[in-house]
């Protein structure tokens, strides 16, 4: 196993670190799309921030790497055997399972495990990348790409945390609980707009244009290179800080409370802008939590929601694909207007949803 | 005579980069050898197998390989001949170094890259780096773009025809010095901020390129046998990782020396780089330039100017007939590989494992009801087992809008002819079609946008489209063709829709000579139309013009007369038009 990157040594990317820190935090967000250039660190922060969480308690000898924690979450020969507390467990670190853009359904759902089929003839299900993925991140490079009726059986599993394969006489279901990140190049091809949606938080990822930092990207990365162990010691101190961190908001993030007027602004906010259906508040109001958990805070402020609504709401807009006025802008504009009171005016976009 | 000088001197280099390749290969995720194959490429890959020594041990790429070949799985035929499962590692999975040659890189298929691209990105115990042979002679004819981008070195010898001279490797010893060094090689801060600095002009984006920039440059000081990297280092690094990367041409900081050279006819080669005799070396005289103007230049060095060109206008097309196309639409048996659904013997081929395991569940019960047969001795396999397997091609198809943009057009309707293209651009974006974008105007037809799905660039090229001067027609209908051309090599159904009045009045030459221009709008249309692509005109002028209606049987197109051409009826032809296919 190759030594991964520091998260905390990553230069710039805010965006891009804060989406998949509150990914991390508050799974239920649905998952980070990240657009932008290629080679610009996109993968290397999903690596930097699995080897940064501690790993994972799991039931011994499952092949999903059960939480021996959450009955409720079991797969079903867990549960058949009655593991709970009590079970053997081991460490293992979190799972960044890498979904290759030529992956075929076989692998990517499980399939009919051959070896047990021709050697004792016995239907046997074999896992697939998404029992991999669980309990940790999925990576999808170039999600743009991939073909649709893959992206339509991944994103229901992201949602449901459930894979369910009905198939060569198979039946089985367990449990895949993972983050899922899609990363893609808007130049070489956009997503449907119903897949959009389903993408919790988006973020476009740049290229630094300053001159000073791109130097210290490269900087980095040759010290990196030369000697990983050396340059993993110089970060430890601030991955250990983050670690806490993460770890302290995930077990705060339940208890944020949302003040009715914050709820409001949000819910006032996609009306502004007319965002289909009421998922984009809901994770708005997601992130403001893991958020707030994760600056330890005790309430979402209209702060944080003013600094989420950009990733959690432009890829939910209307698009009109020649409108050149990027959907930043209108998100920015109907914050501004919020704030100064002017009255809502697209109500019928929203109610048309 | 300067010619062959400046082709040795490519060929020093090549093998030069080559070999500092060789010092440290898992570094640079691989090369990407662009020229066609023969004895000088034959030359080149032995030269840097003789200086990777046994630092990794070379594998070859199959040019169409199965998923398990790949990745690993259970082996079939080795699994039947020993009678239980026997699994292969893969190429990917195995646990020495390796150096994997992709034959006929330029037609790799996206799946197979994605796995590269996953295995260059996470290497296991053993590190691999990748030999792409790129025989691609068009320049939208390459390697999947997600390997380019990890492949650090790209060498560009197309133009070079036979081996010059035999490669001049260093001896072993050498080498293994020179490995050593390359680990403790120093890099001076401005020369590393010069690199960051050249690939940003450069139009760079990914960080990748000026990391691998470094690492090259670090393994030709130690080649060189030096301690710390030079400006020399730099300039060879930013010739062969940040050139063929760049989008953007800068001016360097001085005085431009070298002017485009537009006039180029697309038959001849591109003259090989401005390069000194002396090889290794690269040519700056880096005397008072400052580093970064000395990354630019000597990436400008490696674009040749033919690239250049294409950097603003897109991939050169031009008319070819190479008897091969159409031969892949009638074998329906190559694509993206689908699910394999049951089937009869003559429908296809058979998915052998497949069919072994629809038959497996079964082999209990159907060794049972054979009485005498010990299970497990042989498998019995049914009708209603046996697996197909199917492909499907990428039904994508391509339209491909030749919007004529000149002076006839402009006055009559072209803001009209604008609003329905971004009304069939629309349309594109609902089915996830690809566009490409030529217009014709003046002298000459321009590719604005090679086929893509990003319907945003095609409607801002489409606003920002200048418009006045002649209708060159021969020229529009040869570079649609020969997009179409292309998109349906690379498997894509192309539909080439002409927008204009039909009018053709400049000559390929660029003069105005209206009867030249219409015999050789007539010879490009039966051109085009032998190819067998559909078309499309829709014609915009105000009247009838029979020249146009004769151009239109021609190239086998359907004619459309759109007295008062309204956007959304426009829309409907065309959607017509796809539904013919």
């Amino acid at each position: 196993m190759r030594i991964a990157y520091p998260f905390s040594a990553i230069v710039g990317q805010d965006d891009m670190k804060l989406a998949v820190l509150i990914a991390a935090i508050e799974p239920s967000v649905g998952g980070v799309l990240a657009f932008g250039d290629r080679g610009t660190g996109k993968s290397t922060a999903v690596r930097g921030l699995a080897a940064l969480l501690p790993p994972l308690k799991a039931v011994a000898n499952c092949r999903y790497g059960c939480d021996p924690d959450a009955p409720e979450a079991l797969c079903a020969e867990c549960r058949a055997q009655g593991k709970s507390a009590r079970a053997k467990t081991h460490l293992r670190p979190v799972p960044v399972v890498e979904l290759p853009l030529g992956a075929t359904e076989d692998r990517v759902l499980g399939a009919l495990d051959i070896e047990a089929a021709l050697t004792r003839g016995v239907k046997a299900f074999e896992p697939g990348l998404f029992a991999k993925a669980h309990r940790g991140f999925l990576y999808i490079d170039e999600v743009n790409l991939l073909d649709d009726h893959l992206v339509d059986v991944l994103l229901d599993v992201a949602a449901s945390g459930e894979n369910v394969v009905e198939r060569e006489g198979l039946s089985v279901r367990h449990p895949a609980r993972f983050v899922l990140i899609g990363t893609g190049n808007p130049e070489e091809g956009e997503l449907r707009p119903q897949l959009l949606d389903r993408f919790g938080l988006f973020v476009e990822v740049t290229t630094p244009t300053s001159i000073p930092e791109r130097v210290e990207v490269v900087r980095r990365r040759e010290a990196f290179e030369r000697d990983p162990a050396a340059f993993l010691d110089t970060w430890r101190a601030a991955d250990t800080r983050l670690r806490q961190k993460v770890l302290a908001a995930r077990r705060k993030v339940a208890a944020i409370e949302v003040p009715d007027d914050v709820r409001e602004r949000a819910a006032r906010l996609c009306i502004a802008l007319g965002t289909d259906g009421l998922r984009g508040e809901l994770t708005l109001l997601r992130a403001g939590r893991a958020l707030a958990a994760f600056e330890g805070a005790r309430q979402v402020t209209a702060a944080m929601i003013t600094r989420l609504a950009p990733m959690a709401l432009r890829h939910r807009l209307r698009r009109d694909p020649m409108d050149e006025a990027g959907s930043g802008a209108r998100i920015a504009r109907a914050l501004a207007e919020l704030d100064t009171g002017a009255e809502v005016p697209r109500f019928s976009m929203g109610a048309s949803a | 005579m300067n010619r062959l000088v400046d082709s040795v001197g490519d060929w020093r280099d090549a093998v030069h980069v080559l070999c500092a390749f060789a010092l440290a290969p898992e570094k640079f995720g691989g090369v990407r050898l662009r020229m066609p194959a023969g004895p000088a490429r034959d030359a080149l890959v032995s030269a840097l197998r003789a200086a990777l020594g046994e630092a990794m041990t070379e594998r070859r790429l199959p040019v169409s390989v199965a998923d398990e070949a790949l990745l690993g799985g259970p082996d079939l035929a080795a699994s039947l001949e020993a009678g239980r499962l026997v699994r292969t590692a893969g190429l990917l999975g195995t646990d020495t170094p390796m150096l994997l040659v992709i034959p006929m890189a330029e037609r790799l298929d996206h799946r197979v890259a994605g796995h590269l691209v996953r295995a260059l990105d996470t290497p296991a115990a053993a590190p691999i780096a990748c030999l792409a042979l790129d025989e691609g002679r068009e320049a939208d004819e390459m390697p999947p773009v997600a390997l380019c981008e990890r492949l650090a070195i790209s060498v560009d010898l197309s133009s070079l025809a036979d081996v010059p001279e035999p490669p001049l490797v260093p001896p072993r010893a050498t080498l293994e010095t020179a490995r050593d060094l390359a680990r403790r090689v120093t890099v001076p801060d401005d020369l590393l901020e010069a690199v960051c600095e050249g690939s940003a002009r450069l139009g760079i984006a990914s960080l990748r390129a000026p990391v691998f920039a470094i690492a090259l440059a670090r393994a030709a000081a130690a080649l060189a046998g030096r301690g710390a990297v030079e400006p020399d280092d730099i300039a060879f690094a930013a010739r062969y990782v940040l050139g063929p990367r760049a989008t953007a041409v800068p001016a360097p900081g001085m005085p431009d020396a070298e002017p485009e050279k537009d006039e180029t006819p697309p038959e001849t080669h591109p003259e090989p780089p401005q390069q000194q005799a002396d090889g290794a070396s690269p040519p700056q005289s880096q005397g008072n330039m400052p580093p970064e103007d000395l990354v630019v230049t000597a990436a400008r060095a490696a674009l040749p100017p033919g690239l250049l060109e294409g950097l603003s206008r897109g991939p050169r097309t031009g008319p070819r007939r190479d008897g091969k196309s159409g031969a892949s639409k009638v074998a329906r048996r190559r694509g993206r590989p689908l699910a394999s659904r049951p089937g009869r013997l003559s429908e296809g081929r058979l998915d052998l494992l497949a069919t072994l395991k629809a038959a497996v569940p079964w082999q209990a019960l159907r060794t049972g009801q054979r009485n005498g047969e010990r299970p497990g001795t042989r498998l019995a396999i049914r009708r209603g087992d046996i697996h197909i397997r199917r492909y499907r091609e990428r039904s994508e198809s391509l339209t491909i809008f030749a919007v004529d943009a000149s002076g006839s057009t402009a006055s009559q309707r072209l803001a009209e002819a604008k609003g329905a293209v971004e009304m069939l651009l629309a349309d594109c974006y609902v089915r996830r079609d690809q566009v490409a974008l030529i217009s014709f105007r003046k002298s000459e037809a321009t590719v604005l946008l090679p086929p893509t799905r990003s319907l945003v660039r095609a409607g801002r090229l489409l606003a920002e489209m200048p418009a006045g001067g002649g209708t060159p027609m021969a020229a529009a209908i040869t570079a649609a063709a020969g997009l179409a051309e292309t998109a349906a090599r690379a498997g894509l159904t192309p539909l080439m829709v002409f927008l204009t009045d039909g009018g053709a009045n400049i000559a390929r030459d660029g003069t105005p000579d209206r009867a030249r221009a219409e015999a050789e709008a007539r010879q490009a249309a039966r051109a085009a139309h032998a190819l067998g692509h559909r078309a499309l005109m829709i014609d915009v002028s105000r009247r009838d013009r029979p020249f146009a209606r004769e151009l239109c049987a021609l190239l086998g197109a359907r004619h459309v007369l759109l007295p008062r051409a309204d956007a959304a009826s426009l829309a409907r032809v065309v959607g017509q038009g796809r539904a013919r296919g």
